[in-house]
């Protein structure tokens, strides 16, 4: 697909010194550096991290080293059901 | 597009600041291509909210925003669960960790996030694959 844009003059003067040294095309060039571009981009991260962005979290009491989820909720269905 | 599964160590690390896994679970979710499948269990669900006692609300305003996918599981699946299982008696596998393997076959993948290094680096699917946990030890 073709797309034209404008550069400006010193823009345009390091791209063909970056594409001179590194013995690419502008395209792939441009290609590259817009890829980095939108990588960056916060709306292409994992709905999942976004999401924790946006909350505000507390310290959990602290549990024993070691200790496992399924050993914290082992002892809250035993103290809730002590037999 | 990957499909990974995500364990409860994975979840409490990421929402508990306390946790001293926090930096390595919040550093895999950041690493996550948008185009990344997440799938987990009910079990791995349930000890979450145990584990997660002060943070609860944040877990579920998480859970209901993340584009996990819980996949259920029917009393036809147990005996596949138990099976895996009983490879590992000397280890007291949790009926999550069950569900995970049985979880990793229908989606056909070995791609796990958990902090529960040792017995996931044990454990094998019964294609005797083992699993491949993309948070950094």
């Amino acid at each position: 697909m073709a797309v034209s844009a404008r550069l400006r003059r010193d823009i345009h003067a390091k791209l063909i010194r970056f594409c001179s040294s590194r013995g690419i095309s502008k395209t792939e060039a441009i290609e590259r550096g817009l890829e980095l571009l939108l990588e960056q981009d916060p709306s292409q991260a994992h709905p999942a991290y976004l999401a924790f962005r946006r909350l505000k979290l507390v310290p959990e009491r602290a549990t024993p080293a070691g200790r496992r989820s399924s050993d914290a909720m082992r002892a809250v269905i035993r103290a809730k059901y002590p037999g | 597009m990957r499909s990974i599964l995500v364990d409860t160590g994975a979840v409490i690390g990421l929402l508990n600041p306390a946790d001293r896994h926090h930096a390595r679970a919040e550093a895999f979710f950041a690493s996550l291509r948008g185009t990344d499948r997440l799938f987990t269990t009910w079990p791995v669900i349930t000890e979450c909210t145990f584990a997660l006692e002060r943070n609860r609300d944040s877990f579920y305003d998480w859970l209901l925003a993340s584009g996990i996918v819980v996949v259920d599981f029917g009393l036809d699946d147990v005996p596949a669960m138990r099976l895996w299982a009983s490879r590992y008696r000397d280890r007291h596998v949790d009926f999550a960790d069950a569900t995970l393997a049985w979880l990793a076959i229908r989606q056909r993948t070995n791609l796990i996030a958990t902090t529960d290094f040792n017995d996931f680096e044990t454990y094998r699917l019964p294609n005797r694959k083992a699993f491949r946990n993309l948070i950094v030890r």
